[in-house]
């Protein structure tokens, strides 16, 4: 009798309140799951279309990155390429526009939580972004590109992230 | 080898939890008072720390993850953490009297310490694999530890001055962490560049 | 009439009395790392308050049924699981947030201001209380959280919700956005409150208090009265 007050009731009671929390959230998960991934989805979509316009996006598989193939019109376009290097706080996620020449179309951030605000989330001011556009080799920071003041670190976690994007879009065009 | 050399510098220094992630800042204030007991709740809580990532890693990866259970991550997590503080001390208790004596009272202050919890979910976040995520719990431990008894340090002097009514207590603290993590804010980048 | 009046100080409590940041000194933690912008405060204070709501009002219906021994345990279980569905309803309505927060949102769990006001009054007060109380302490945490947050983003970028408002009048000193400067502004924040509470004749906040700490009753420090948590602890 002892036992069963002291020990299985207060077992019994926490396993039930883990199971009808358990449920709870297995319902709500139920009911928002689809909505996020539609809204990743639509995001990723939105940001796609900016860094290299065209009708259909195929995600192909790589090592190093998430790599889509563009095509417009059944015609290959190109490729999206999202890399993420150390920035800061921590990963910087850019997501990198290739056009079938090797020329970046064009170049958004993709994540950068992590880093300082009014600082190191400087860099996803256009006037940096747009020093990108048009390269076709590799870029050495403070070279080729201007970094932010005061955000040196984050600056080049982008600039390693869009030459990481190139070094797949190389292995992309040669293993084909 | 480099790269479980950059995550634990980093760890350490450049993202150090209490000082630039702000988390486990309940016992840098409040613990913090004198050198000994800074030092045993901080080996406690790397103690815990690196426990606490060895059983919940494998948890998420092959038991919740796999089975599109990843929403019940933080309560899992919590629990784990929960239960498993509650068995080390009561294993400390039974088999090591004087580990008990030095890290074990500290021990219930840690379910609720935000740092243990932060870290095994910035594991995740941050995507480590198995062994990285240990030695980020070790470093995040020790990096704890260091400002830990860094502060414990300027605190002892603070103690001796004579500080406006205003501040006494309380505000002066904060005061003077902020100028700690001003110093640590000078690491940043270090950890990258120190094994390129 | 009385009965409404007490129902009202419930509520005005956490806002100033025990305002769970100034004064009881509770979740230092987001305060600290969220408020680099006021958005971000107002969003943290947001989620936490409707946190806060929900356990308090769930713990408060289970009162008679959680058997004392497993209180601890089931509390942090109902409140991550009112945690994580926030943190869907933040991923699925206002991403901004859920990525700004980030894993500050799934700490929620740890902020002691839940644990401590279920443990010390939704277990031990009826539905209704209990819920005001939760009410009160959110508006008090978000009211903090959004005034520290204000403060930091005007002086350390010159803007208030994103909007310029001191153009050209100083320089933005970024330190105020960084880790130095939040330690800093929350420094100076509790110190008016206390030079505020002495005015009023109450006293200072001189360390953080046991009575907040929702472990204080497992802690053999706390029982034996010689943990630093509450040594000037002038608070009864």
């Amino acid at each position: 009798m002892k036992l069963w007050k002291t020990i299985l009731i207060p077992t019994l009671s926490l396993f039930v309140i883990c199971l009808v929390v358990a449920g709870a959230l297995a319902g709500s998960n139920a009911i928002t799951a689809r909505k996020i991934e539609e809204l990743n989805r639509r995001n990723t979509e939105a940001l796609m279309k900016q860094v290299l316009p065209a009708e259909a996006y195929e995600e192909v598989s790589a090592e190093g990155g998430t790599v889509y193939r563009a095509s417009s019109g059944g015609a290959a376009a190109g490729y999206v390429i999202v890399t993420a290097a150390k920035g800061y706080g921590g990963d910087v996620q850019v997501m990198t526009g290739f056009d079938e020449t090797g020329a970046i179309t064009n170049i958004d951030i993709v994540a950068c939580d992590d880093e300082t605000p009014g600082l190191g989330q400087r860099v996803k001011e256009r006037a940096f972004l747009d020093q990108f556009v048009g390269k076709t080799e590799k870029t050495v920071l403070k070279t080729d590109v201007d970094a932010i003041t005061g955000a040196t670190i984050s600056s080049t976690a982008v600039n390693q992230a869009v030459n990481d994007a190139r070094s797949i879009w190389e292995q992309m065009e040669g293993g084909e | 080898m480099k790269m479980m050399l950059v995550i634990l510098v980093s760890a350490i220094l450049t993202e150090n939890f209490v000082l630039s992630k702000f988390l486990g800042i309940c016992p840098f204030l409040g613990v913090s008072k004198k050198l000994g007991t800074a030092v045993g709740m901080s080996a406690a809580v790397t103690f815990v720390m690196v426990l606490a990532t060895a059983a919940t890693y494998p948890l998420y990866a092959y038991l919740l993850a796999p089975n599109g259970l990843d929403y019940l991550q933080t309560v899992a997590f919590i629990l784990v953490i929960a239960a498993l503080v509650q068995l080390v001390e009561i294993v400390l208790r039974k088999f090591s009297p004087a580990l008990y004596n030095a890290l074990g009272i500290y021990l219930p202050l840690i379910t609720t310490n935000c740092a243990v919890l932060g870290v095994t979910l910035l594991n995740f976040t941050k995507g480590y694999t198995y062994g990285q995520s240990l030695i980020n719990a070790l470093g995040a431990g020790l990096g704890f530890m260091l400002a830990m008894v860094l502060f414990a340090g300027v605190r002892e002097r603070i103690e001796a001055c004579d500080v406006p009514e205003a501040l006494k207590g309380l505000p002066i603290t904060l005061i003077a962490a902020s100028l700690v993590s001003l110093t640590f804010l000078g690491f940043s980048g270090i950890a990258n560049n120190l094994f390129a | 009439m009385a009965k409404k009046q007490a129902l009202a100080g419930v509520f005005t409590n956490g806002l100033l009395r025990e305002n769970p940041v100034l004064r009881l000194v509770l979740g230092t933690c987001p305060t600290l790392a969220v408020t680099t912008s006021a958005l971000n405060g107002l969003g943290m204070g947001a989620a936490a308050t409707l946190v806060l709501v929900c356990s308090n009002l769930a713990i408060s219906l289970l009162r008679r049924f959680i058997p004392d021994k497993v209180r601890i345990p089931a509390f942090i279980t109902i409140i991550a699981g009112f945690v994580t569905i926030v943190q869907m309803l933040c991923k699925a309505f206002v991403p901004a947030v859920n990525d700004s927060l980030g894993i500050f949102l799934p700490l929620i769990v740890v902020n002691c201001i839940i644990l401590a006001r279920a443990e010390m009054f939704a277990s031990k007060n009826p539905v209704l209380p209990s819920v005001l109380d939760g009410l009160g302490m959110g508006v008090g945490f978000t009211a903090t959280l959004l005034l520290m947050g204000s403060i930091r983003e005007l002086i350390g970028m010159g803007t208030i919700f994103g909007v310029t408002v001191t153009a050209g009048l100083f320089p933005p000193m970024l330190i105020m956005i960084l880790p130095p400067g939040g330690f800093f502004v929350f420094g100076v924040l509790v110190a008016l409150s206390n030079k505020l509470a002495v005015k009023m004749g109450k006293d200072p906040v001189t360390s953080l208090g046991c009575e907040g700490c929702p472990s204080a009753a497992f802690c053999r420090k706390a029982q034996q009265n010689e943990c630093d948590f509450g040594k000037g602890g002038n608070r009864t």
